[in-house]
């Protein structure tokens, strides 16, 4: 006996066992095709138009094309966002110019938060 | 797009294989009946726009990455598990041949040429003891040439590999299944 027929005689007999399943794998088994199938009518309604009308193409219905360019719409608003945020100017700036005018006046810095100073120096721009 | 009806009798037609498919692969039944589900269920949320003629190939897809996602996962395991086995030895199993510890059913004759005398169950059982000693690649070469009746270019498809590839996986399983039935007198 050559190989090709040895493993189609163990082929046959492997599915005459197959065929003897015990009723309770049987059961399980179709259990599990029906809660498989459960899922089938919401896979036919994604593709219901296309199936139905013709005019819509199989992968881009109506809502299919949404759902393709909703992410990119939002991708392109994200960009813009921080294309405006970055070219907007803000109010850091001037901060950092009032920071520097600070550090670099002959006037130590802690001596602003004196209160005496302060006084003279509100005295004295009246 | 295959109706749901046909859907219905394509997998009512396989699941039967596919249980046996994964049996043979993992040894366990919970197992075995947890992988046909996955497959079942992907093919049908993932796949039932297909024609029905491309659901077989798709189904086996489905189903051998599931057995070997599945292996996959039980190596990880064991990467973490071995190392504790041995610090904690007591339980590990001898390595034993499975064909030379089945027992023979109780209502079997035993009298005379053993090929003539084994009921059809014993040597189915003899079959599938061979089968789970196969390397995975030779017995999934082997499941689907001989029993699921694909191609070499199909069973190639699903197997992830070349033609040579399937050709030597199913001529060195054939081979090994041959000298183990042989081994016990079995004659097909």
């Amino acid at each position: 006996m050559n190989e090709q027929d040895l493993a189609q005689k163990i082929g046959r007999r492997l599915d005459q066992d197959a065929a003897n399943l015990d009723a309770t794998t049987l059961s399980r088994l179709k259990a599990l095709r029906e809660e498989a199938l459960a899922k089938y009518p919401a896979t036919q309604a994604a593709y219901g138009l296309a199936a139905n009308g013709g005019k819509l193409s199989h992968h881009h219905g109506r809502f299919g094309g949404m759902r393709l360019w909703a992410p990119l719409l939002a991708l392109l608003l994200g960009l813009a966002a921080v294309m405006y945020w970055q070219a907007t100017p803000r109010n850091v700036d001037n901060g950092s110019d009032i920071d520097s005018e600070l550090l670099a006046d002959d006037l130590p810095v802690h001596a602003y938060t004196n209160y005496i100073i302060e006084g003279w120096i509100r005295h004295a721009s009246q | 797009m295959a109706t749901y009806h046909e859907l219905s009798g394509f997998l009512a037609e396989v699941e039967r294989r596919a249980f046996k498919q994964a049996l043979y692969a993992l040894h366990d039944r919970d197992l075995a009946l947890d992988i046909v589900q996955e497959t079942m269920l992907r093919l049908t949320e993932k796949y039932a726009s297909r024609p029905l003629e491309e659901l077989p190939l798709l189904f086996q897809r489905i189903l051998q990455n599931a057995i070997r996602d599945h292996y996959r996962r039980q190596k990880v395991r064991s990467l973490w598990t071995t190392p504790l086995a041995t610090l904690f030895p007591g339980h590990a199993e001898e390595e034993t041949d499975p064909m030379e510890t089945l027992v023979a059913a109780d209502n079997s004759n035993m009298a005379g040429n053993p090929g003539d005398q084994l009921q059809q169950a014993q040597v189915i059982g003899l079959i599938e003891q061979a089968l789970g000693t196969l390397p995975a690649r030779q017995r999934e070469a082997f499941l689907l040439r001989y029993w699921e009746n694909m191609d070499v270019a199909e069973t190639a498809a699903v197997m992830g590999c070349s033609e040579g590839s399937v050709k030597t996986h199913c001529s060195r399983a054939t081979h090994a299944l041959a000298g183990m039935l042989r081994k016990k007198g079995i004659t097909l």
